[in-house]
This record gives structure tokens, C-alpha cells and sequence, in this order.
């Protein structure tokens, strides 16, 4: 295995409610994902998965564990260095697209660059994504005169924008049929291979599984090879 | 990405920056370069969300606009009557800086001239008199308006109109007076001045000239009107003073033609008095007034455009002797006699003529009742005559008290020897009345030794000094004598006595030494008539002597009276602080809806701020991009919001003209726009707009991404402990806060009584909502509750507390206010005729227009009422109203004398058992300032806003005729909120007759009488009818006073109203967007087979909770933060009106709802569960 880009050791983490016990969603998980590797994590529904993406896209902190990415841990992070990652080196795509509905196909694959201030440099980069995912020509349209598997190549282009080492998606074909499914699957792949970006995906899908390349799955709070 | 490359294929990128696109049907091929206007953009992001948002931002904008609206309606209405209250200053002093208001003395007109010939300015001598104007139509009875100040003036007054006379702008057109009536039309008449139009028009003899207030007063006057002035035919004696005649009439009636009405702008307005409402002035000519007032060419008045230190110094250059009424004559004997058509001479010249380096000598003389001798069967006595106290002297020519005689020894005519059979060495008493002050006589006697007897021509020469008296001169009969004492008719009547006036007149019987008659007859009006010069002694030298008197102490004080007038303005009531203190709750009701609504907006798209949090915006960066998107459209709703406001303003003034007129008290104000209120109001509610923005996106900018881009609905989360606990504290401390400061303040009035009452009203608010927050998450912690429309409620509340919470704030301000304003109105003639009420326990209130001296006007209304009537007397030196009245900052306060005696007797203003406040007008003051009492607590709390105390009391100066500056300390105030005698500092009798000599008896009473209130006001007014007697029931004074306050409090009530009307779009603003949130949820429902209308009554249900606990918290807190000013006001509260009003604000609340469930419901059931 090469360098690992991504290192989760013991994390552990709960949920509090007010006038309820505490949920342990996740107990000791383990995980190391190489540069450049595709990784499906399946699971049943509850058992953790998105906050599992959650704590590796630094969006929330573990309880217990460490959860490393290019080597350093991200909790020992500031938030302005975690934001900084997200920004750069860390793609999300959400089950819903959550695309902003009030701009164009290109616009909303532009918000990482303006968010990075740095809209002039992604320019063609967007407009080559979109050619890349089939949608240059509607990259004019509004997400609600798209088809879902549509928004969610946009989301996709978003998500690659700023060229991440590490995409994580999350359910990316949930809301989507069947052909759909399967199309941006394909996409995933081709991606992960062309980009060279490291991909994490959580999925209740099997064919989108079976396409990444390894397969684990979240059960009891831990995480094993399927 | 630009719409020029719409339609063109892209065909690959050169670089991230950089693509190349194939223009459709061509081989060509463009290298695009990106430029910032095809970026995605801060710009971008605002022009795309404010277009596909633009319901939601209107909604927001109209948030702000509201604010703004009601702010620039507050602060332009504010700012129109400050600018109002300026107006009327300068209008009623026009171009006047300087005055001299002579009181009870009058001046020659030439003074005048004088006086503009020393400054360089223009100097108006006027003849001012108090008067009534009646008006009589043949099918009609009598009209007649009291309170009329007659001016008699000339060409000189109407120069001071305006800057024309000097380098000013020419007259505008249409400003002049218009002139009436002898041929049935107007016309008008312009009068030049040195080759100057000066003015409008001149009346000239029988004519008037009338202020537009008096023409009001009168109403129409068709040309068949007659109308007449009653006026007062002053006297340079004071009414009181001993031999002053009291017989002779001091009213006159004269028929006068109507020449015109002279508009505010050219002097109609004139008075000195800082009062907003205009006074019934009536202009007539000068010269006619004097001759027809038997004043000859004199005058009371003097005003100038010159400063007042450049006129006082002129003054005191110009002013001689003749000017205060001072002669020089030569005497018999050649004496040089020194004399006041006052009869006494100033004090000013009586220290300035004994500092004199030859003093000459003084004289005063008094009648004596009776010269007796001896005791019992052997005694002897003969009535009236006059005894002359000289200062003893070397020189015989100057008087028969020598020197060295000393104060117990007396020197008696021969008559007077013989007929009681005394010589040198016997002692004879004197009898006679002593003058006190306050106007009582005093029975006294006193006994001296003759120091010799003189003949009947050795005295002769006394005859001829003695000062002229009006009531003795010329009569020939003792039963003829017009003078100021109560004479006994039997005893005038006596022979000897009769004889002894035939041949000689009033020449003095007796004589004794100027110390000893000072002692005896000295009187506040002074102590000496005369001054005697020796023959050698030259006029100028006397002249000089005289003219070290300052003018101020001669009663020529100059009053800078523009300064006056614009102090009187500056410090007056600030509108624009009080109207946007009033408008502020409704302000903020505003703000914390548009709060509501950007918050709402971010909840509906709480997604996107996940994706720009989730793609690297930071927390500031998301609010930032929000708060620049939200600019726009608050700027937009501002500007909107602030025309509005004109209009606003525009109807407040006009009601505030008709409707709410006691809230300005009555003074007419122009709407003008105010470009600097505009501004303010749109900068601040932009500012605070922007702020209510920032706080509705706070909770969702700082949510953690995971939570914004989650599928839940936007629901709060229940509370940790230490939320709890926070909340907690914050309810306890506030609870804690509001009972101390009802504690402390329970006995605070004025503005600090509000104070306390907003104060604590807020922080009970603070303590009661935090409660219903605390108790709105029990539904969550208890889940195994059974569900129901009550826990479905407060479920609801649960789920987005601080929506709620802000829903319940709208209302319960609303409620507070409603509910608090209701139980503070009041009828402030409730309490009837008791003596603790503000009507001091007396039914009518009577003044006089006209004054009547001495003490003919207590008999009038004495005889008029049945014996054993309950009169209390007040003397009036008029000055300003500091009371709700009157809109300016009182310089000067109306000043009462009364007699804390008979106050005290009558137990006026006192509780049964309770302490008198009247005995602190007698408190000794270690300071040498002299105790007063204001008139009640609203002219202590807003007319002065003085302060009370014996140490530490406010302190204002009065000028005394004398020139004296006395300081007087409000002591005490008398026990009520609301009285009669608002306005007024009250000062004990005694006082004011050394301060005010002058002063024509009293001119005011406060009467309770056994006769039904409509007789006894009638006879009343019949009795006084002659000088202008105005009756005023004490009930209507008190419901005059208590208007303002009154207006002010439905002022609030309307506001609180809209409060409520705000709370209540809230309330249905929440439960749109909650039933927008849920709709999928309600749509189920329905597919479960529940009937919509059941469906929509549970959500009426669930949000009719939010209404109820923020209506009953604003009630509770109203109710408690009430009660101090409640325990002053005492009285009943309006528990009906109260019920009521609470009723109608639940209906609003739940119609609020209704509505908005009206327009969930018709949301198709297909498309809310597509949306699902």
C-alpha cells in the first residue's frame, strides 16, 4: 500500500440528547486509505456512515481517536485550518445536491473558487469539468431546470473544482434512478482515475460499491473489510 | 458567464482561466479570456439572490420600511413642532431684543426717542392694558372675551416687525393686514415710517387692530357688530396703598371700530410671556389709549430692536428723575420739594438723596383714626388728621421737627393743643390703622410726649409740602374724603374737625421724627413721600443726586427678551426626544420583525449557507455575503419607509392639530419637512435594520454544516443544562431586578416614575419570557406524554424556541403597553371637591381680566357668595405657565401670593389627619432665599423640572419693583399630580406684597360655595363681569389639565395597539413558515383521512399558545410595573376596559393566525406532497 493519505485510529464518537442516554454511533473505527484509492464503506441504515464522513471531512471532531488526513490529525486543527482544508484539499458530494438554487450550472460549480477567492483561476477548469460530466451545454441553467443526476454531476464539478486530494461522497446516487446511478458511478471512476483524487464513498448502493475499489463496511460502531 | 457566449460550444479549457469555444454553424473558434463580469462574483451572488429570492427580501424590506416609517413619522413630527415652538418665539417678539415692562408705573414717551437717538435702533414706546373686548349684535346677546392685552401703539411698534426698517429683505407680498369694514370689504393700508414701509396698517383713534387669537375668540363679526374695549384706567398709585382713592372707577368703556386683523408675522402674536398659545391682543393707537386711560402721553412699555446691554446702558444715560415720576418742585419758601406722583418715592432714590452730601430732609405722613389724652372720665379725643414724620433738622425752613428731638416726643399744632388741652411735656396718643402686609389693617396706638406746641403758621408750610392725594384733593366735606383706609362715617362728621378742614385743609396736626414714623406708618410701598431741599440748593445738584438710582431699581429693569424668548424654546419639551421615545417600542416591534423575517428567510434556505460553510466560506464571510444581499432591499424598504413617514407625519400633525391638539396644548403646527429628521431616521433604522438582519442569521451562520445540510427540519435543539441554568439565572435576576426597582422608585414621580414603570415592565418581560422558554422544553423532555392540542402547543414552542419567543416578545410589548396605559388613565376631577383632590377642595376658580385694587374685589366676591363661604385670595404676578400648558421651559413662573393661614384654615389641598404643606411657606431659610410651593407635581416634574427641598430646591430669581433680585426655593409642592393652581409658585402673601407693591390687591380665588355650583358661578360672574371675570368650574380646569396627559396616554394606547396588530403578524408569519416547513406532514394528514379543517384547527391550536403566553406575559408585567404610579394616581382602574381590550388583543393574535392557516391551506395536497 502506498502513502496513506488518510488515517482514522480508534475513533470513537456519541450523540447527547437532552432527557435521553447517550448514542454511540461510532466505537472504535480504524481506517487507512492510500492517495489516489477509491473506498466504498456500506452499512446498514443508523449505523454511522455519514457521521463517520462527517469526522474525515472535518465538518465535526471524534470523541475519542484520531482521524489523520496527509498526516496531520484534525482535531488538533483550528477551525480556520479545518475550513482552509475543506476549501482546498477536501470535496463533499451529498446525497441532496444542495445546489444554490437562485445561480447557473456554472456558477455553482464556481462558489469553492470564489470561496477560495480565486474564481478567475477555475474558470476554464469549470467549464472543463462540465464538459467533462456532460453539461457545457446547460451551463447556463438553473439547477431546478435540471434532472437530479444532472444537479448531481454539478455538485460533482463543485465538489473537484479545486482539484481535492480527497473527494468524499456521500450517498451520491440515493436520489437518483437506476441509469443515473449508474452513470455517475461510471463517473466516480473515471474520475478517481483521471483526477488522481482519493475517494471515499458512502453508499447503500452495491453496484456503486463494487465499482470503488475497496469495500468496508460500518457495522456496531466499527468498521470491517467487507 | 456572459450572455455573449450563450450557445457556443465549448470545446476545451487552455488553462484553469482560459477556454476556447467553437462559434455554432462556423469554423472559427474563440480563446475566451475570463474577466471579472463573467465570474462567479460577489456581485453575481447579490443580483441573483435578490431576484430569486425577492419575495422574501420584499417581505424583509417591508419590515424595514415600517421601521423607518414609524421613526421618520416620530422624528419629522418631533421635529416640526420644535421648529414650530422657534417659529412662534421669534414671532411673538418679532425683532425685539430689549424690553422695559414698567409694572404699576408709567414713563414718559419721549423717553423713547431717547432712547433711539442713544442706541441707533428702534425703540417702540407702547401703552399696554389689560382688557376685555365685547362684542354686541343687535340680535344677540353681548359677546365678550377677557383676557385681551390692549396695546396702545404707534408707528415705532410696527418698524419692529420685522428687519425691513434696516437692510432686510422688501415686505413680502400678501402678508398685510386686511382691513375691514366700512365698505362692507377688505382692503388693506400700508403705513411708511422715514420713507420706509413699515407696516401693514395703523389703526388711528377708536380703531383696533385684533391678533388672530382674539378674532377666534370672538368669532364672526358681521359689519352690524358693535364692539367696544373694556380696559383698565390705571392709576400711579398702587390699589392698596393708604390714602389712595378707592370710590373712583378704574374701568373705562370705549366703542371701537375694527380696522383689520394684524397677522402673526407682523406682531399679532406679540407677548412676552414664552407661551406657544397665541394671545388675544388688540392693537389700538397709542395716543387715543393714554388720553382715553387719563395717562396723558405716557407709557408702560418700552421695546427695541438694540441689544439689551447697549439699551441698559442708554437707559441709564436717558432715564431721569421726571421718567419714574419724580419732580422737583420749589415749594414755599423757596424749599426745593422733592416728589413721586406715586405719592412715595422710590427706595432706590430715597438711599441715593440720604447718601446725598447735604441730605435733605424726608417727610412721610399718614391719617391717624384718633389724637387722644388721658384715661377714663377725664380723657380726650378728636378724629382723623394727618401726622407728618419729618427726619429732624437744623434748618426751621426744611421742616418744624427740630434736631435733637427725640423718636417718643411729638410736636402738636396749636388746634390740635387746644382742643385736647395739652402743652409741652403732656403725652398724647396716637391712634391709627397699621398697614401689614398682605393689605391688612391693623388697629395700633402709640404714645409721645409733646416736645412743643407750634401756631397754626408756623405749620402753614406744611400744608404745601405735603404730596397731592387724589382722594383729599379738592374736597371740600371730611364725609368727601376718598382714601385708601375704611373710614367711620360718625366720626367724619364731627364739627370741630369739619371746621378745621374748611380752614386749613390737610395741614399735619402733629409731627414726629422720620424714625418714629417709620416705625408707625411705614409700609412696604415705601418710607418717604418727600425730600426737602433748602432754598440755596440747585435743581441739577438734586437731579444728579436722583440719578445715581440704577433704572433696574426704579422698575426699569431690561428684560432681553429675545434671548428670553429662544431659551424659553431651546429648553422647552423635546419633541423629536419624546415622540421617538414614544415610537420607539412600536421601532423595535418593527426591528424584531424584520429580525423575524430575515430569520425565517434563513431558515428557508439554511442549505445554502451549509453548501458555502461546507465549500470554505467562513461563519463571518456567510453572514457578511448575507447582510450585503440584504442591503438592497433594507435600503430600498428604508427610503420607502421614510416617504412614507412623510406622510406619516404629515397625519400625525394633522390630528395632532384636530384630535390630539391638548398634546401640543392646543398650538397650531405647519408640517414642514425636516431633511435632517429624514436622514436620521433613514440612517437609523437602516443601521438598526441591518442589526435586526444580523441577529435573525446569527444562529444559522454559526450552525455546524452538518446540521444546515441535514434533512431534519429546521428545528432547534433541545437544551443542555447549562442553557438551563442560564436561562434560569436570567429569569430569577430579572424578577429580582424588576421588584427591587418597584422598591426603590415606588416613590418617584414625573420621569422617573416612568422610568421605573418601563424599567421594571421590561425587566418583569425579560424574567416571564425567560420562564416560558424554560418551561417550553418540559414537551421535549417529556416524551411519553400523551399527545394533545396543549402539548402539540407547547411542542411547537419547543421546536423553535426563539421564534416563539420573538413572537411572544411582539406581543407582550404590545400588551404591556396597552395594559399599562389603560390603568393609568384617570379622570383628574374624580376626586370631586375633596380638599386632597386637585381641585384643593374648592368648586370654582375665579380671576380677573381686569384687576380691581385694594380690596374691593375679595368684597365682590364675598357679598356675592353666601357668609361662611370658603374663599382663599391669591395676589398674581402674572408670568409663565409651567404646567402641561405651556410647551416652553417656564423663565419666569406665574407667581401666587397667598395667605398660608387661611390655606391652612381651609385645609386647601390637605389630607384629613395629614400634615399642612402650607406652613412651609413660613420655613426660616438659612440661605435668605424665601420658600415657595409649586402649584403640583407636573409643574415641579415636566413644567420645571425642579427640584423639591429646603436645603436643595431649585432657585429662581425675580426682579422685586425695587430692583431687588430675590431668590425664591421651591420647598415643598402641594400634594397632588394634577391641580388648579398649575403653572404656579406660590409664595406666602406677606412676601409678595414686599416683592410686588404694586400689585392691585388680589386677583385671584379659589371659592366653595353652599349654593347650587351653577348660582354661585353665575352671581359670580355677573358681580365681576365689569373687569373681565372669568369662572372657571375647578372639575373643567382639571379636565383642561389632565387633556394632555390624557391625549399623550391614547397616544400610547394606539401604539401599544399597533404593538399587538405586529405581534399578531408575527404570530402569523411564524405559523406560515412552520406550516411551510411541515407542510408534507399536514399533507399526510389529510391523505390519512383527517379533514383539513381539523388538520388547520390543530395548527390554530399549536400557535394559539405562542399568542397566549405573550399577551398574558405583557399583562402580568403591565399590572405589576403599574402599581406605584397606580398608589399616586389612586382612584379605580378601568377593569371593563381592561377585559375588553385584553379580549380584543386575543382576537387579533388568533385572526393573526387564522389568516396565515387560511393561506397554508391552499397549498394543493399533490404538490405538498411532491414537496414532501
Amino acid at each position: 500500500m502506498t502513502h496513506a493519505i488518510l488515517s482514522l485510529r480508534q475513533v470513537a464518537k456519541s450523540y447527547s440528547m437532552p432527557g435521553s442516554s447517550a448514542v454511540v454511533v461510532l466505537r472504535r473505527v480504524d481506517l487507512d486509505v492510500a492517495a489516489g484509492e477509491s473506498v466504498a464503506i456500506v452499512g446498514p441504515s443508523g449505523s454511522g456512515k455519514t457521521t463517520l464522513l462527517q469526522l474525515i471531512g472535518a465538518l465535526d471532531t471524534p470523541d475519542a481517536g484520531e482521524v489523520r488526513f496527509e498526516g496531520v490529525d484534525l482535531a488538533k486543527l483550528p477551525e480556520s485550518r479545518r475550513l482552509e482544508l475543506r476549501s482546498r484539499r477536501i470535496g463533499f458530494v451529498f446525497q441532496l445536491h444542495h445546489l444554490l438554487p437562485q445561480l447557473t450550472v456554472l456558477e455553482n460549480a464556481l462558489v469553492p473558487a470564489w470561496a477560495a477567492g480565486d474564481a478567475e483561476s477555475y474558470h476554464g477548469r469549470a467549464l472543463s469539468l462540465l464538459e467533462r460530466v456532460g453539461l457545457s451545454e446547460r451551463r447556463d441553467h438553473r439547477p431546478a431546470q435540471l434532472s437530479g443526476g444532472e444537479r448531481q454531476r454539478v455538485a460533482l464539478v463543485r465538489a473537484l473544482l479545486l482539484r481535492p486530494a480527497l473527494l468524499l461522497a456521500d450517498e451520491p446516487t440515493g436520489s437518483l434512478d437506476h441509469a443515473g446511478a449508474v452513470a455517475l458511478a461510471d463517473l466516480l471512476v473515471a474520475l478517481n482515475r483521471d483526477e488522481g483524487v482519493t475517494l471515499v464513498v458512502v453508499t447503500h448502493s452495491r453496484e456503486l460499491a463494487e465499482r470503488m475499489g475497496r469495500r468496508m463496511v460500518l457495522e456496531d460502531g466499527e468498521l470491517r473489510n467487507a | 458567464m456572459g450572455d455573449e457566449n450563450q450557445g457556443k460550444e465549448f470545446l476545451d479549457s487552455v488553462s484553469d482561466a482560459t477556454a476556447v469555444f467553437r462559434i455554432p454553424h462556423s469554423e472559427s473558434c474563440i480563446l475566451f479570456s475570463i474577466s471579472n463580469e463573467h465570474m462567479m462574483n460577489f456581485r453575481i451572488w447579490i443580483t441573483r439572490s435578490l431576484r430569486f429570492h425577492r419575495r422574501m427580501h420584499l417581505a424583509v424590506a417591508g419590515g424595514a420600511a415600517l421601521a423607518a416609517a414609524v421613526l421618520a413619522t416620530a422624528l419629522l413630527t418631533g421635529d416640526a413642532l420644535n421648529r414650530n415652538l422657534r417659529r412662534i418665539a421669534r414671532e411673538r417678539v418679532g425683532w425685539v431684543r430689549s424690553a422695559v415692562e414698567l409694572r404699576g408705573r408709567f414713563a414718559d414717551a419721549a423717553l423713547a426717542d431717547l432712547l433711539a437717538q442713544a442706541t441707533g435702533g428702534r425703540v417702540a414706546p407702547v401703552l399696554r392694558l389689560p382688557a376685555s373686548l365685547l362684542a354686541s349684535d343687535a340680535a344677540a346677546d353681548e359677546r365678550r372675551v377677557d383676557r385681551v392685552d390692549a396695546y396702545g401703539v404707534d408707528e415705532r411698534f410696527f418698524a419692529l416687525r420685522s428687519d425691513s426698517g434696516r437692510a432686510g429683505p422688501p415686505d413680502p407680498p400678501g402678508v398685510a393686514a386686511r382691513v375691514s369694514r366700512a365698505d362692507g370689504g377688505w382692503h388693506s393700508r400700508r403705513y411708511s415710517f422715514r420713507g420706509v414701509s413699515v407696516g401693514p396698517v395703523l389703526p388711528l383713534a377708536s380703531e383696533v387692530l385684533i391678533s388672530h387669537a382674539l378674532q377666534d375668540a370672538l368669532g364672526p363679526i358681521p359689519a352690524t357688530t358693535g364692539l367696544a374695549l373694556r380696559f383698565e384706567q390705571p392709576s400711579a398709585f398702587p390699589g392698596e396703598m393708604p390714602l389712595a382713592d378707592r370710590r373712583s372707577d378704574h374701568v373705562q368703556r370705549r366703542s371701537v371700530r375694527l380696522c383689520g386683523m394684524l397677522d402673526d408675522a407682523e406682531m399679532g402674536r406679540l407677548s412676552l410671556q414664552a407661551s406657544q398659545i397665541p394671545p388675544r391682543n388688540a392693537f389700538v393707537d397709542r395716543a387715543w389709549l393714554a388720553s382715553e386711560a387719563g395717562v396723558g402721553q405716557r407709557i408702560n412699555l418700552l421695546l427695541s430692536d438694540a441689544p439689551p446691554e447697549k439699551f441698559e446702558a442708554a437707559l441709564r444715560a436717558a432715564l431721569r428723575p421726571s421718567d419714574a415720576g419724580v419732580t422737583i418742585v420749589a415749594a414755599t419758601g423757596g424749599v426745593w420739594l422733592v416728589q413721586s406722583d406715586r405719592v412715595y418715592l422710590d427706595e432706590a432714590h430715597v438711599r441715593a438723596l440720604a447718601n446725598a452730601t447735604n441730605a435733605p430732609v424726608l417727610a412721610l405722613h399718614h391719617l391717624v383714626d384718633a389724637f387722644a389724652v388721658g384715661e377714663g372720665a377725664t380723657a380726650r379725643e378728636t378724629p382723623y388728621g394727618f401726622v407728618t414724620a419729618l427726619s429732624p433738622a437744623a434748618d426751621a425752613r426744611l421742616g418744624v421737627v427740630p434736631a435733637g428731638m427725640r423718636d417718643d416726643e411729638i410736636v402738636v399744632n396749636v388746634w390740635l393743643a387746644e382742643k385736647l388741652k395739652v402743652g409741652a411735656g403732656d403725652r398724647l396718643t396716637l391712634r391709627w390703622r397699621r398697614f401689614e402686609s398682605g393689605g391688612r389693617l391693623v388697629p395700633d396706638e402709640a404714645t409721645f410726649r409733646v416736645a412743643r406746641v407750634i401756631t397754626m403758621a408756623a405749620c402753614a408750610p406744611e400744608r404745601a409740602l405735603l404730596p397731592r392725594f387724589p382722594g383729599l384733593a379738592d374736597v371740600d366735606r371730611c364725609t368727601d374724603w376718598d382714601i385708601g383706609l375704611p373710614l367711620d362715617a360718625q366720626k367724619l362728621n364731627d364739627p370741630d374737625n369739619e371746621a378745621y378742614w374748611k380752614a386749613y385743609g390737610p395741614t399735619p396736626k402733629a409731627f414726629v421724627t422720620l424714625t418714629a414714623g417709620r416705625l408707625l406708618f411705614g409700609t412696604h410701598f415705601g418710607t418717604a413721600m418727600t425730600a426737602r431741599f433748602p432754598p440755596e440748593a440747585l435743581p441739577a445738584t438734586i437731579e444728579a443726586t436722583l440719578r445715581r438710582a440704577a433704572p433696574a431699581e426704579l422698575g426699569f429693569a431690561v428684560r432681553p427678551v429675545q434671548a428670553e424668548a429662544l431659551q424659553a424654546a431651546g429648553q422647552a419639551m423635546d419633541f423629536r426626544q419624546l415622540f421617538a421615545g414614544m415610537a420607539m417600542m412600536l421601532m423595535v416591534s418593527a426591528l424584531l420583525l424584520t429580525g423575524l423575517l430575515a430569520s425565517l428567510g434563513v431558515a428557508h434556505r439554511r442549505a445554502e449557507v451549509g453548501v458555502l460553510r461546507a465549500v470554505g466560506f467562513t461563519p463571518r464571510q456567510v453572514a457578511f455575503l448575507w447582510l450585503a444581499e440584504s442591503l438592497v432591499p433594507l435600503t430600498a424598504g428604508v427610503v420607502a419607509g421614510v416617504a412614507i413617514g412623510l406622510g406619516g407625519a404629515r397625519l400625525l400633525i394633522w390630528v395632532l392639530n384636530r384630535v390630539w391638539s391638548a398634546a401640543v396644548a392646543s398650538a397650531q403646527v405647519p408640517f414642514s419637512i425636516g431633511l435632517e429628521a429624514c436622514a436620521a431616521a433613514g440612517a437609523l433604522a437602516l443601521g438598526m435594520s441591518l442589526l435586526a438582519v444580523r441577529w435573525g442569521i446569527a444562529q444559522a451562520s454559526q450552525a455546524q454544516v452538518r446540521e444546515l445540510l441535514g434533512d431534519l427540519p429546521d428545528e432547534e435543539a433541545g437544551a443542555d443544562r447549562r442553557w438551563t441554568v442560564r436561562n434560569f439565572a436570567i429569569g430569577i435576576g430579572a424578577a429580582i431586578g424588576a421588584i427591587a426597582l418597584l422598591a426603590w422608585g415606588g416613590r418617584l414621580s414625573g420621569e422617573a416614575a416612568s422610568g421605573v414603570f418601563f424599567g421594571a415592565g421590561a425587566l418583569l418581560l425579560v424574567s416571564l419570557l425567560s420562564l416560558a422558554r424554560l418551561l417550553a422544553q418540559f414537551p421535549l423532555a417529556n416524551s411519553q406524554a400523551a399527545i394533545g392540542p396543549a402539548r402539540a402547543g407547547l411542542l411547537n414552542v419547543a421546536r423553535h424556541r426563539g421564534r416563539s419567543l420573538l413572537v411572544m416578545t411582539l406581543l407582550a410589548s404590545g400588551s404591556f403597553l396597552t395594559i399599562g396605559t389603560l390603568s393609568m388613565k384617570q379622570d383628574p376631577a374624580a376626586g370631586g371637591t375633596r380638599s386632597w383632590s386637585g381641585s384643593g377642595g374648592f368648586e370654582d376658580l375665579v380671576e380677573l381680566s381686569i384687576p380691581l385694587p385694594g380690596s374691593r374685589a375679595d368684597e365682590a366676591v364675598r357679598r356675592t357668595l353666601e357668609p361662611g363661604a370658603a374663599v382663599l385670595a391669591f395676589r398674581v404676578r402674572e408670568g409663565e405657565e409651567a404646567g402641561c400648558l405651556n410647551l416652553n421651559r417656564a423663565q419666569q413662573p406665574r407667581l401666587l401670593g397667598v395667605a398660608p393661614e387661611a390655606a391652612a384654615a381651609l385645609r386647601a389641598f390637605e389630607r384629613p389627619g395629614g400634615k399642612s404643606v402650607w406652613r412651609l411657606l413660613q420655613q426660616p431659610m438659612a440661605d435668605g432665599t424665601i420658600p415657595v410651593l409649586a402649584g403640583d407635581r407636573t409643574t415641579v416634574d415636566y413644567g420645571l423640572q425642579a427640584k423639591v427641598g429646603v436645603r436643595d430646591g431649585s432657585v429662581y430669581e425675580y426682579v422685586g419693583e425695587d430692583g431687588t433680585v430675590w431668590r425664591l426655593r421651591v420647598v415643598g409642592v402641594l400634594p397632588v399630580r394634577t391641580g388648579v393652581l398649575q403653572g404656579s409658585l406660590l409664595v406666602e402673601e406677606a412676601v409678595f406684597t414686599r416683592l410686588f407693591p404694586s400689585t392691585p390687591g388680589h386677583g385671584m380665588w379659589l371659592t366653595r360655595s353652599r349654593l347650587p355650583e351653577a348660582e354661585s358661578a353665575a352671581r359670580l360672574r355677573r358681580a365681576l363681569g365689569r373687569n373681565g371675570g372669568i369662572v372657571t368650574p375647578t372639575r373643567e380646569r382639571l379636565r383642561l389639565l389632565g387633556a394632555e396627559e390624557g391625549t399623550y396616554l391614547d397616544m400610547f394606547l394606539v401604539l401599544g395597539g399597533l404593538g399587538v396588530v405586529l405581534g399578531a403578524a408575527g404570530a402569523g408569519l411564524v405559523m406560515l413558515r412552520n406550516a411551510a416547513a411541515r407542510r408534507g406532514e399536514l399533507a399526510t394528514l389529510r391523505v390519512m383521512g383527517v379533514p383539513p379543517r381539523r388538520v388547520l384547527l390543530y395548527l390554530v391550536a399549536e400557535h394559539a399558545w405562542v399568542v397566549l403566553a405573550g399577551l398574558v406575559a405583557g399583562v402580568i408585567a403591565a399590572l405589576v410595573a403599574v402599581q406605584p404610579a397606580r398608589h399616586s394616581l389612586g382612584g379605580e382602574m378601568p377593569v371593563g376596559t381592561m377585559a375588553g381590550m385584553i379580549a380584543a388583543m386575543i382576537l387579533a393574535g388568533i385572526l393573526g393566525i387564522c389568516a396565515a392557516v387560511r393561506s397554508a391551506a391552499r397549498v394543493p395536497l399533490i404538490d405538498a406532497l411532491r414537496g414532501e
